[in-house]
């Protein structure tokens, strides 16, 4: 390899990362709708926000419209997940998924309206 | 407001790139403790990172003190060093460290979202991985005689890091680095006076570049491999590919790894909730990292991380030439007598027995005729039986 550098490039290299990292601190587009959270903070957040949350499929729970599953963090802390529709999740308990949807609450209890699903391996 | 705390972040991180031994680590539990949780105080802990990610290879390189994660570049610094080549290893370090983040950046919004699917992959292989790898590395000492030194050095380093992670000390790779590497460089360190500064070059060869770039993908790994504490480890690895890697090009290595893994784990704190670079852990108590302030942080290390290089390429010079003109030995008595004050602060008399136990396996490698690199096995020995054993 024959290019060769010098202190005046790296200088320009080491600004360039100054410039990018203001770039990112500054002015990156905020677009993501969803806050990703641990289960644990969901139970202590708002009604109304939208939030992602990771953890393993726990029980499914047919309801008379959709259906009802925990999704559990390794330690065993649950949440209930309301999906309106056909999750598709039903025979995948133990396995890892991103549950996107709203906090909802019944009395001191909180759910999250789930959105949509994802299956992260 | 956030451009001060980071102005004051990168200021705490220069004094712990100095200081040999202030980890940043330590002061960012002490930052937590009093600064509590918030924004702030993450923003000013991966600024301390980001700073001292650059810093931290002066004191490797002219003390001949390992700091941080940059363990593995005291050896090959050194020896720079000697050849009056210590602003080349400098301005090596910087090219390699800005040329790492400039890519890691858009590689990890490209890998975001695949970062669980990736550590599920990796994870059940780390154990036999390390295993393979650590039987290419004694194996490379190629005689039959020198296998069996290297794997005695591998063993007893693996067995005192077996020990050292098991206690009570709150930064174990301390004393235990410091033995396997400051004690014995200071110890039969040689005057740099009189050595003839090489004239720095208004021009060097990028040839170390693909080495930045393996760094960056074996930085990478260190984040999804459970039992890999350091990517030190995998630099020794990553040294495999390449029999007679050159000096230079392990330190671009090592620079390379060391700031793509800092990169690569606020990512997967922000993802996957998974920390694997101390500080980084820290900052996410104190406030709670995820996909949409992911930006945020990264853009603070690597603000933090560009004012560090652009220090180091300033005062790297007059480091030199002052290690050039005073006499090093009374300071490498005062440095081993500091050294030993610090593992005792730290670590009380336990940490100043590991710091010696570790010496005298730092000069096991001289005495054998053998790579120093195998002392590595005080952790990827830990690292395996973690992966097996949990």
């Amino acid at each position: 390899m024959h290019l060769k550098f010098g202190r005046k490039t790296a200088s320009f290299l080491a600004l360039i990362l100054i410039f990018a990292g203001f770039f990112l601190i500054y002015f990156w587009p905020e677009d993501e709708k969803y806050t990703s959270m641990s289960i644990e903070r969901v139970k202590i957040s708002p009604e109304g926000e939208w939030v992602e949350i990771n953890g393993e499929v726990g029980n499914i729970t047919k309801k008379t419209a959709g259906e009802t599953l925990s999704v559990c963090t390794q330690l065993g802390n649950c949440i209930s997940v309301y999906y309106k529709g056909e999750s598709g999740l039903y025979y995948l308990r133990g396995l890892p998924i991103r549950a996107r949807g709203e906090i909802g609450a019944v009395g001191p209890n909180k759910f999250l309206n789930g959105h949509d699903f994802e299956i992260v391996r | 407001m956030k451009l001060l705390l980071i102005l004051i972040g990168i200021s705490v991180g220069f004094l712990c790139g100095f200081i040999p031994g202030i980890h940043p680590n330590t002061t960012g539990t002490i930052l937590y403790d009093i600064l509590g949780q918030g924004e702030a105080t993450a923003i000013i802990l991966i600024a301390i990172l980001g700073a001292y990610t650059a810093i931290a290879f002066i004191p490797s390189i002219f003390l001949g003190v390992p700091e941080g994660e940059t363990q593995i570049s005291v050896l090959p610094g050194q020896r720079m060093l000697k050849e009056g080549r210590a602003v080349e290893a400098l301005y090596v370090i910087c090219v390699s460290l800005s040329v790492c983040a400039i890519i890691s950046v858009p590689l990890i919004f490209l890998l975001k979202d695949k970062f669980a699917l990736m550590f599920g992959i990796i994870r059940p292989f780390t154990g036999w991985t390390l295993i393979f790898l650590s039987l290419l590395l004694i194996g490379r000492e190629g005689k039959i005689g020198k296998i069996i030194f290297a794997l005695i050095v591998f063993l007893v380093s693996g067995i005192l890091g077996v020990l050292v992670f098991d206690s009570h000390l709150v930064e174990p790779l301390f004393p235990m680095f410091v033995g396997f590497f400051a004690i014995p460089a200071l110890l039969i360190h040689k005057d740099s006076t009189g050595v003839g500064s090489k004239e720095v070059e208004q021009n060097y060869s990028v040839s170390f570049l693909p080495y930045v770039l393996i760094g960056i993908v074996l930085g990478a790994i260190a984040d999804f491999l459970p039992g890999v504490s350091t990517p030190a480890q995998l630099a020794v690895f990553g040294s495999l590919l390449d029999k007679n890697m050159s000096t230079r090009n392990f330190i671009a290595h090592v620079a390379a790894i060391d700031a793509s893994h800092t990169i690569f784990s606020i990512a997967s704190a922000s993802t996957i909730g998974i920390a694997r670079v101390g500080v980084v852990a820290i900052a996410s108590k104190a406030y709670e990292f995820n996909p949409e302030n992911m930006v945020l942080f990264i853009g603070v290390f690597i603000c933090a991380l560009g004012v560090g290089v652009l220090f180091l390429l300033k005062v790297g010079g007059a480091v030199e030439k002052f290690f050039k003109e005073v006499k090093f030995e009374p300071i490498a008595k005062i440095l081993c007598l500091y050294l030993f004050l610090l593992a005792f602060i730290f670590g009380g008399f336990y940490g100043v027995l590991v710091m010696i136990v570790a010496a005298l396996i730092g000069f096991l490698p001289i005495f054998f005729g053998v790579s120093r690199t195998h002392v590595m096995g005080s952790i990827i020995l830990a690292s395996i039986l973690r992966a097996f054993v949990g």
